[in-house]
Parts: C-alpha cells; sequence; structure tokens
C-alpha cells in the first residue's frame, strides 16, 4: 500500500483524537484526582468505551485471529472466558467504587496500602505493576511499527511507526489525563467496532458469500479447527494455564481495576459493565470469525502473526478497508498504551512519591506524576527499540505476573486476619515465580506459569497472614463501612 | 445479601468450571459449528445475562 495513504489516514485520526482530547480536557483542573481518574464524574458510556479501549489492544485482530489461525476455536472459548472474568466487576465493581470515593483512592495500590496499613505493599504493588507493564506497552508499539512497515511494504520504517504511536499516546494523555484518555478511548472503541465489523462483512460475504458459507468450508475442509484440542495448540493444559490468568483480568491489572474508580455513580457503573460486556461479545466474535476466515482462505501460512496481514493483502479486500483496518488495529494499540501509562504515572505520584514523603503538597504530586506520562511513553519506545527477547517474555509473563495481586484484593474485602506480610509474601514470590517459570519454559506437572503463580501467591497469602498480625482496627472498620455501603446500594 | 452473594458465586463457579471442561471432555468429537463453539457462545451469553441480573439492581 502507499504510505500517503497511511500518512494520511494516521493524520486525520490524530486531528481529529486531538479535537476530541482537546473538548474532554475544558473543565480540567490541577489536582491529581481530577488529572488521573476525572475526579470520578465520567458518565456511564464514556466508561463503557473506555474500559473496552483499554482492555482490547493490537491482540485482538492481530494476536487472537493469529492464534485462532493456529489452533482454531479454543482461541474463541479462551477469549469468552476473559470476558466472563467481568463477573468478578459485579462483585468487587462496587467495593472497589464505594472506597475509592469514601477514602479517596486514586490508584488500586493505595486501595491495598490503605486497608492493609502498609506503605511497603503500596509500593510493592506500584512497582510489580511498572515491570510488567512497560513491556506490555513497548509489544504494542513494535506491533504498530510492525504493522505500518508491512502494509507499506517497508516504505514507512519500523522506528518511523514507533515514533508516530508513541508522540500520540503522549500528546493525548499529557493533554488532558483521565478525560482526555477516556474520551479518546470512545473515538478509538468506535472506530475499531465499526472498521473491525466492516471488513469482516467484507470477508465473509466476498468470499463466502455469508456465515453460513465460512462454516460450511470449516466443517468440510477444516473439522478439527471446530473442536479442541484441535490441531494440536490448545491442549487441555495450555488452555488453562492461558485463560486462567486472564479470566482475573479485571482485577489485576491497574489500568483496567483503576476504572473502577471513575464511574460518576453506580448506575453508571451498571452502564460501563453491560456495554463493555457487548463490546467484548462483539469484538471477539468479529477477531475470531477474521482468523478463521484466514485459516479457510490462506491455509498455507508459516505463522498466526501473519494471518491478518495476508487477508488483508487478498484481492477481495478493497484498500480503503485494509487501511480502516490498520487505523482500528492501531487505535486498539494506542487506547491501551495511553491507558497504561497514565495509570504507572499515577502509581509514581500515589505509591512511590506520596508513600515516601506524606507531607508531599498537591501540586507537586500533580506536576511530578503528569511528567511520568512522557516518561514511561519513552521508555516504552527504548524498550520497543531494543527488540529484546527479556522484553517478549515479561510482555508474556504480565498475566500471570500481575495475577498474583489478585489474592490480597480478594482478600481485602473479604478476609479481615488478611496482613499486609502475607500480601507482599505472595506479591513478590508469585511474580518472580511467574517470570522464573515463563523465562526458563519450567513447567511443573506439565500446568504453565499462570496456574503456578496463582497457586503459590493464593497459598503464601493465607499462610504468611495466619502466621503475623493483622490490622484489626482497619480491617473492621473497612470491612464493615463497605458491606454497609453495599447493602443501601443494593449491591452484593 | 451474604446467602446472594453465595449463591451467585456458586452459580459462576459453576459456569465457569463447565467453559473450562465441556468443550474438552464432551465436545472434543463434534466438529460442527454446534459443538464447542456454540457452547462458548452459549455459556459467554449465559454470564452476561446473570451479570445484567446482579448490577439491575443496584441503586445509585
Amino acid at each position: 500500500m502507499n504510505a500517503t495513504y497511511i500518512y494520511t489516514a494516521i493524520a486525520l485520526y490524530f486531528i481529529v483524537g486531538t479535537a476530541v482530547a482537546i473538548y474532554a480536557k475544558r473543565d480540567m483542573g490541577r489536582g491529581v484526582s481530577d488529572f488521573f481518574i476525572a475526579n470520578r464524574t465520567i458518565g456511564g458510556f464514556v466508561a463503557a468505551l473506555t474500559y473496552s479501549a483499554t482492555t482490547y489492544s493490537a491482540f485482538m485482530l492481530v494476536g487472537l485471529a493469529g492464534l485462532t489461525y493456529i489452533g482454531g476455536v479454543g482461541a474463541w472459548g479462551f477469549e469468552l472466558i476473559y470476558l466472563s472474568g467481568l463477573v468478578l466487576v459485579a462483585f468487587f465493581g462496587p467495593r472497589f467504587w464505594l472506597a475509592g470515593k469514601k477514602y479517596g483512592y486514586i490508584t488500586p495500590s493505595e486501595l491495598l496500602g490503605d486497608r492493609y496499613q502498609s506503605r511497603a505493599l503500596q509500593a510493592v504493588t506500584a512497582v510489580a505493576s511498572i515491570i510488567f507493564l512497560i513491556p506490555y506497552s513497548a509489544v504494542q508499539l513494535i506491533g504498530i511499527g510492525t504493522l505500518m512497515n508491512g502494509m507499506s511494504k517497508g516504505a514507512i520504517p519500523f522506528l518511523v511507526g514507533l515514533v508516530i504511536a508513541t508522540f500520540i499516546a503522549i500528546v493525548w494523555a499529557y493533554m488532558g489525563g483521565m478525560r482526555a484518555v477516556a474520551w479518546t478511548d470512545s473515538l478509538q472503541a468506535l472506530i475499531m467496532i465499526t472498521v473491525s465489523t466492516l471488513s469482516l462483512l467484507v470477508v465473509v460475504y466476498g468470499a463466502f458469500g455469508g456465515f453460513g458459507g465460512l462454516f460450511e468450508t470449516l466443517e468440510t475442509k477444516f473439522p478439527k479447527w471446530l473442536t479442541v484440542p484441535g490441531p494440536g495448540f490448545f491442549n487441555h493444559k495450555a488452555f488453562v494455564a492461558l485463560a486462567l490468568p486472564w479470566f482475573f483480568f479485571c482485577l489485576s491489572n491497574p489500568q483496567v481495576s483503576q476504572r473502577l474508580f471513575i464511574p460518576k455513580s453506580l448506575g453508571a457503573m451498571r452502564t460501563m459493565v453491560m456495554g463493555f460486556l457487548v463490546f467484548g461479545f462483539i469484538y471477539t466474535f468479529i477477531s475470531i470469525m477474521w482468523g478463521l476466515s484466514a485459516r479457510a482462505l490462506i491455509p498455507g501460512l508459516k505463522s498466526g502473526d501473519l494471518a491478518t496481514p495476508s487477508l488483508l493483502a487478498l484481492d477481495i479486500v478493497p484498500v480503503g478497508i485494509s487501511l480502516l483496518v490498520m487505523v482500528g488495529i492501531t487505535a486498539a494499540a494506542i487506547s491501551t498504551i495511553n491507558s497504561i501509562i497514565l495509570t504507572l504515572s499515577s502509581m509514581v505520584s500515589q505509591d512511590i512519591l506520596k508513600v515516601s514523603n506524606p507531607n508531599i503538597e498537591e501540586s507537586k504530586l500533580y506536576s511530578v506524576g503528569r511528567i511520568f506520562v512522557p516518561l514511561f511513553a519513552i521508555l516504552a519506545f527504548l524498550f520497543a527499540t531494543l527488540k529484546l527477547g527479556l522484553i517478549a517474555v515479561l510482555s508474556v509473563a504480565s498475566s500471570a505476573g500481575l495475577l498474583v495481586i489478585v489474592p490480597s484484593i480478594i482478600g481485602a474485602f473479604f478476609w479481615k486476619r488478611g496482613t499486609a506480610a502475607g500480601a507482599i509474601t505472595s506479591i513478590v514470590t508469585g511474580g518472580i515465580v511467574a517470570f522464573w517459570f515463563q523465562f526458563g519454559g519450567v513447567k511443573p506437572l506439565g500446568w504453565g506459569p499462570g496456574v503456578w503463580s496463582g497457586i503459590i501467591s493464593a497459598s503464601l497469602y493465607i499462610v504468611v497472614s495466619l502466621l503475623t498480625t493483622p490490622p484489626r482496627e482497619k480491617a473492621e472498620e473497612f470491612i464493615g463501612y463497605v458491606n454497609g455501603a453495599l447493602k443501601e446500594k443494593n449491591a452484593i | 445479601m451474604q446467602g446472594q452473594l453465595i449463591g451467585w458465586a456458586i452459580w459462576f463457579f459453576i459456569i465457569v468450571l463447565s467453559a473450562f471442561t465441556v468443550p474438552f471432555y464432551f465436545l472434543s468429537n463434534v466438529p460442527k459449528v454446534t459443538g464447542a463453539f456454540l457452547y462458548w457462545g452459549v455459556f459467554a451469553i449465559v454470564a452476561i445475562i446473570s451479570v445484567g441480573i446482579i448490577t439491575s439492581k443496584w441503586r445509585d
């Protein structure tokens, strides 16, 4: 594809997004709550779209479609188990929201630090998030660089793609914090769902005459792709190790759980949850159909990662549609990156700076936190340019690595006996195990790091908590308040 | 509230467990769209409806 088309499409996307960001930040103050969580004033519709755009990255139309291409319908099961993890928000969403409002939490780590009365726990959780999420962001940038480079047949250098993506992510997040990110995410979510639906219809109706034709082709020519383990990729143990950490994604990943603080009311949170579930189901269906279509049309590819670029290069896909899909994938990646860097910056401000100096002025927290938006983006950019194997390992390990925070979150709301020592031990040891198993390819009893990091962190949290002294007074007060408020709001 | 919480937790545990097992142990020999593909789709819709029921009761 002509590089000029790509540059023009990206320029238009940037101009429209920037206009939205400027509109969104019109009422923004200079406080940390305002910058990082929009003062808890986001309406349900925007909250649903920012939640969707933050959660779904370039992985969907590239990685998940590729997994489907290789492993078949197991990818559909894996991704829907992840989507069903939102049942956890039905339990924890109101709890996060009520506690956040009452105690003024801005980050999920702040909630843990206060509940367990431990600044060390707060800092440890923030550092663990930074370690796993920067490489995850770097992989998103690499995805955009590779996509632009591949679609322009080398005319757009990989590095130029990285610079463009980093620049856009910085501008919107730095300019207007959560307000700008939430609104540009909404725009991007609409782009993602519209262009992917359009492109899928073009491919399925153009090549198979409709979904019936696609399913018939699969049943007759590729029946294994409709079963598990099917072609072999999704054997049961691999499936569990992959899906289990993702089931807890909505609690383990701070850029997502921080969004439980932002709705203006519980009604807005309801719209956010249900909106996301509908969006997620449709977007997952599209990504899976995309991968299955690639399998039926171009079965000889050497790697699943080639499925989407190869499908876009087919004659049945008009150039305009390919271009739109590229913008949609770019939007998916950028909306994830800017949410991550904003969340990590809020963690530096609230969980590291404020913890090390509790008397620090809010204006300083705001300024320093804001400066970290470009710094984290540049760090992700530098990681992406290095293309180290370690980055890929950390990125893949991120879901298993962040899973270790979940036992402490569950305990914070349901177990008064939980302690900071138990939480810190489980997070640090579980995180090291996740990285070690991923890096070393260690699979005791055939189970991957996603299973072991969860088991080890949960066991350590319970055992160490039982051996140490809990913050009884705070636990009573915190859980007592949350339970009382839940009753008032008729939430379970 | 406590009873409802436990009831819903058990319900979700059962349906999520089924999503991890049924397609592997009961549908691995059904190479049709009406096999694992349909099962997981129905599972997700049931989960979405269940979350819808819980959240519909929330009061502002």
